[in-house]
């Protein structure tokens, strides 16, 4: 099966056939072992022993951690369409949730607000500290569904954004 | 003198363990205290008895001074150890233990109230002769603005009650003075309910050293050498090592000596820290003592072979300290790696979940101290520190290389750690060459993007290859229904037909 892959930018063409990998084009053998069901791999590549810690991130899309250093690394079959690129789909994406659980301490943005990509719309405390929580782009907060003193989960909406097209059209109704 | 025979640990995570092992070598009963979220965690485990103090949000459990004394009583234990952290310096619980008739495995409440105020520390210290950071709380009843023209810029606003940086503010020109008094005050008056704050002269390119001092309550005081914390971001250390490389044999001899001054003048029991400022000239100043156990208080055991807890349950006791100053001999080097559920990839957010595998390191030199096991849960409720390496060796390139392959070794799923960062941390020429000040984290160093072309490779072949089983998982994407079988099909059934 062969396989367009690539590594921070670097394109890559990898056929997996048994045991033999070809890695562009060169031939090298290739002996994997899961550890229990973690994403952990013991690998022999060549005889190079290495364990590397392969989490999927994503339709085709994967993070590899290897001696201290991470990786992202995309995979499709050959032939298939490249995956859409990620920050224009988290853009499209106009809920921001928690990335963890904790206690909102500040929300200081309010409904119709227009805000900056990076500026703060709700912090959350967690594991005693404070972390910010910034818009992905800019737009106009559409909705604040937190409130001060708060217990998010993980995931939990906290503000959904309005992007610039849904804003034009919100202006020409009048707006909220 | 008080008999100790059953001690209950008023904390959680490492440092319970820690003190829970100590207790256990000593013949002793332990008691432990759990909140809703750590019914299952190491602690309980390990302690001969367990009682819940209340909910997760540690103000209502291992904060609650109710809970902790009425869990005291119930189980008949006779001392407390507070541990690091929570109520370790609350002078209000060790003076509620000591009016329970119970032992508090620490210094009397009265030298912990005395230290916890910065202001009253500082003037008690500077009337000892241990030299402090010029500040405005020199002069009192000066008014703050011409305290700073003296100071002179840039200087820090510091809360009186303050500690973990809040209320603490940079200030460079004279214009930022007033607004960031303001702000100040307000973080201080809501973290601490005290508002009260003043002014420190920056001493620049500083280093944090600190002394570890043990005392007895017959006036005897040591100290177990020195130990150097400047690796530190957002005023949390991540790295310590002791012996110190700034230190000169004579500069390490006149702190030790100051240290012990300060600690002899307060009367000092039990462990503590008398933390230093160290400015490029080898002048220091005194920054505060840390009237309990250190979270870095194991570099010191490696290289003296003391065991710091048992000394504190011993003195706590009424025994005497079992060594003299000249006693004390330090051998080899010792870090400390702190192991955090941070992701150094997305800022330091806190990652919390659960913990789906973890193999720590072992061997040679390394010593582990953690409360993580496989299913352990990281909660938001309390701090991100889930375990520590420390690493000895007989040089301090040694211990590196030892802490390098202890990193190396460790594998822990589920959650997200600092391990990455550590790791080219200890590669890094500055640390490796010891030049670094505690500016360091935060302006010299960031996590390296650079890649390694092999590295690279085997980055995708691995990626490939799970994306390869996947496809073979699936509905008529191949003939494996299993992991197993799809395994074999690739590494193995052909390599032995090979």
């Amino acid at each position: 099966m062969k396989y367009v892959v690539s590594v921070e930018g670097d394109q890559h063409q990898i056929e997996i056939e048994g045991s033999t990998v070809l890695m562009d084009g060169r031939p090298l053998e290739l002996d994997v072992r899961q550890i229990g069901d973690l994403p952990l791999y013991s690998m022999l590549l060549d005889n190079e022993s290495t364990e590397v810690s392969v989490e999927e991130d994503g339709r085709f899309r994967y993070s590899v951690m290897l001696a201290g250093e991470l990786y992202s690394v995309s995979v499709r079959p050959a032939g298939t369409q490249p995956a859409a690129d990620r920050s224009l789909h988290l853009a499209s994406d106009n809920v921001v949730r928690a990335p963890m659980p904790g206690l909102v301490t500040a929300a200081p943005v309010q409904v119709g607000d227009r805000v900056a990509a990076g500026q703060v719309l709700v912090v959350l405390e967690s594991m005693k500290m404070e972390n910010p929580l910034p818009a992905p782009a800019e737009g106009v907060v559409h909705q604040v569904h937190v409130a001060v003193g708060d217990s998010v989960e993980k995931n939990q909406p906290v503000v959904t954004l309005k992007y610039d097209q849904e804003n034009v059209a919100a202006r020409d109704d009048g707006g909220e | 003198m008080a008999m100790i025979r059953k001690v209950l640990v008023a904390n959680r995570g490492e440092v319970a363990v820690r003190i829970i092992r100590a207790c256990r070598e000593l013949g002793l009963r332990t008691v432990a205290v759990y909140s809703d979220a750590d019914r299952a965690a190491l602690h309980v485990r390990l302690a001969d008895e367990a009682y819940r103090v209340g909910p997760a949000p540690a103000g209502e459990s291992y904060l609650s001074i109710a809970n902790i004394i009425d869990a005291a009583v119930r189980s008949e234990a006779d001392s407390v150890h507070p541990g690091y952290g929570f109520l370790a310096e609350n002078p209000r619980f060790a003076q509620a233990c000591l009016e329970t008739g119970l032992t508090f495995v620490g210094p009397d409440y009265e030298t912990i109230r005395l230290l916890g105020d910065k202001v009253e520390a500082r003037r008690f210290m500077r009337a000892a002769g241990v030299p402090i950071v010029p500040g405005s709380d020199e002069h009192p009843g000066k008014d703050i603005v011409s305290a700073a023209e003296r100071l002179g810029y840039p200087l820090l606003i510091k809360a009186t009650a303050g500690g973990g940086g809040k209320g603490m503010r940079l200030v460079r020109t004279p214009e930022e003075l007033g607004p960031a008094l303001e702000l100040a005050r307000r973080e201080a008056k809501s973290a601490f309910g005290d508002d009260t704050v003043y002014l420190e002269r920056i001493v620049q390119g500083a280093r944090h050293i600190e002394f570890q001092i043990l005392g007895d309550s017959y006036g005897n005081v040591i100290h177990l050498g020195d130990r150097e914390c400047s690796i530190q971001r957002r005023h949390q250390k991540i790295i310590e090592e002791t012996p110190s490389r700034a230190l000169t044999g004579e500069l390490r001899h006149r702190m030790g000596e100051v240290a012990l001054l300060a600690g002899r003048s307060a009367q000092y029991t039990s462990a503590g820290t008398v933390e230093f400022l160290l400015d490029g000239d080898g002048n220091f100043y005194f920054l505060e003592v840390n009237p309990r156990l250190q979270v870095e208080h194991a570099v010191s055991e490696m290289v003296t072979g003391l065991d710091i807890v048992k000394e504190q349950l011993r003195v706590a006791a009424g025994r005497r300290l079992r060594y003299r100053q000249e006693d004390i001999r330090i051998r080899g080097w010792a870090i400390e790696c702190r192991i955090l559920a941070e992701d150094p990839y997305a800022n330091f957010a806190p990652s919390t979940g659960k913990v789906t595998g973890v193999y720590e390191p072992a061997g040679p030199g390394i010593r582990v101290e953690s409360g993580v096991y496989d299913g352990f849960e990281v909660t938001p409720y309390y701090d991100s520190l889930i375990s520590k390496i420390v690493a000895w060796g007989e040089t301090r390139g040694d211990a590196i290389m030892r802490m390098l392959r202890a990193l190396d070794e460790f594998r822990i799923a589920g959650i997200k750690t600092n391990i990455p960062f550590c790791q080219q941390l200890f590669n890094s020429p500055s640390f490796i060459g010891g030049q670094f000040d505690t500016s360091f984290l935060e302006q010299r160093f960031s996590l390296s993007t650079k890649r390694r072309q092999a590295q690279e490779m085997v980055a995708a072949v691995a990626a490939t290859y799970v994306e390869h089983m996947k496809r073979g998982l699936r509905p008529g994407g191949g003939d494996a229904a299993t992991p197993g079988s799809a395994w074999r099909r690739v590494g193995r059934v052909e390599a032995v037909s090979g």
